[in-house]
């Protein structure tokens, strides 16, 4: 059974596998959604979510792109 | 007395606007001027500033309310669209008298009976590319106020063109955010993700929370204020809305080097 982490997603308390990244989180939890990230108070872009991978306590914001107004 | 709607030809700040602060204005901007970081001086330079506006929907009208009440000299207000009775719980300019006429107009007819010493122009109409980069240029500061992807990103591209600081929001259903872009810090609308056609969908198809555009407009008014106030160019921040928790949080916005808007441009 792989190690799991405590990390905060839209203020929710939560456990991930560890060594899950923001792609991957992003999959798991807002597949198919067009959303935008953001990891310890920094919207990270796209590009990068691949990269960084989550650590224990992070706090991370998803939340939907829209264009209304 | 009548609205007379200024066109956007013979564009000056009037000489009253000028120093020092006439008594009917003072009286007017009276409780702004009690604040501790406020002066007549800081009144008087807010007079001088132009804005422009794009879009006077739920976003643009209270935003503009606030600042032609706060005494920013001149508004530009720039919309296309019609009033619609569905635009009303909203769209606060608006009564059912307006429903039919040109919204940039009727917000400059209301503002300016809310504010008769700021000057207020209407252009009511869509503007093309060429427009909207001209009258950008014009603006000490630009608020997108629009309710669609091409309009948002277009201010985009050629606020990083110009290298110009701006300000927006965006709503639909309960999902919200308001953000400034300075593009010498990096970070653009493209790097927050707008650069895809958006799976969500607008307010046409999945309504909109009535009083979180509202929030955002007046976030975006305040935001306004302190940038022409004090012109100092912040980092680049997106403030998202949560529902749940009913509470803004504040982020900032990475650059993403591989940008195909900004990612050349960066340079803090």
């Amino acid at each position: 059974m792989s190690e799991m982490i405590d990390i905060y997603l839209n203020g929710d308390r939560l456990q991930v596998a560890a060594g899950m990244d923001l792609q991957q989180l992003q999959q798991q939890f807002a597949d198919g959604q067009h959303v935008a990230i953001a990891l310890n108070t920094e919207i990270m872009p796209r590009r990068l979510w691949a990269d960084r991978s989550l650590q224990a306590r992070d706090q991370v914001l998803m939340f939907n792109l829209v264009a209304g107004g | 007395m009548p609205i007379k709607l200024i066109t956007s030809a013979n564009h000056s700040i009037p000489a009253s606007l000028q120093s020092p602060l006439p008594d009917q204005q003072f009286l007017y901007y009276s409780r702004q001027l009690l604040l501790p970081d406020w002066s007549e001086q800081r009144q008087l330079q807010l007079l001088q500033k132009k804005l422009l506006i794009i879009g006077l929907g739920g976003l643009g009208c209270p935003a503009a309310t606030y600042l032609a009440g706060a005494g920013v000299g001149w508004l530009l207000l720039a919309d296309g669209d019609k009033v619609e009775l569905s635009n009303l719980p909203r769209q606060t300019l608006f009564r059912t008298s307006d429903i039919g006429l040109n919204k940039a107009e009727a917000a400059a007819a209301t503002l300016q009976q809310l504010n008769p010493f700021v000057r207020i122009d209407a252009l009511p109409q869509m503007l093309d590319e060429a427009e909207l980069s001209r009258r950008i240029a014009w603006a000490d500061l630009v608020l997108d106020c629009s309710d669609n992807l091409a309009t948002k990103l277009a201010i985009n591209r050629i606020c990083q063109q110009q290298q110009r600081c701006w300000l927006g929001a965006s709503a639909s259903g309960y999902q919200g955010y308001s953000w400034l872009i300075n593009p010498t810090s990096g970070g653009c609308l493209h790097c927050l993700g707008h650069q895809q056609p958006l799976l969500t969908g607008g307010c046409l198809q999945q309504g909109v929370y009535t009083p979180l555009v509202g929030q955002l407009g007046l976030q975006l008014a305040s935001m306004a204020l302190q940038q022409l106030a004090n012109g100092r160019r912040r980092r680049s921040f997106v403030q998202i809305y949560q529902h749940h928790h009913q509470q803004f949080s504040q982020c900032q916005l990475l650059a993403d080097p591989q940008c195909e808007c900004c990612g050349v441009t960066a340079d803090v």
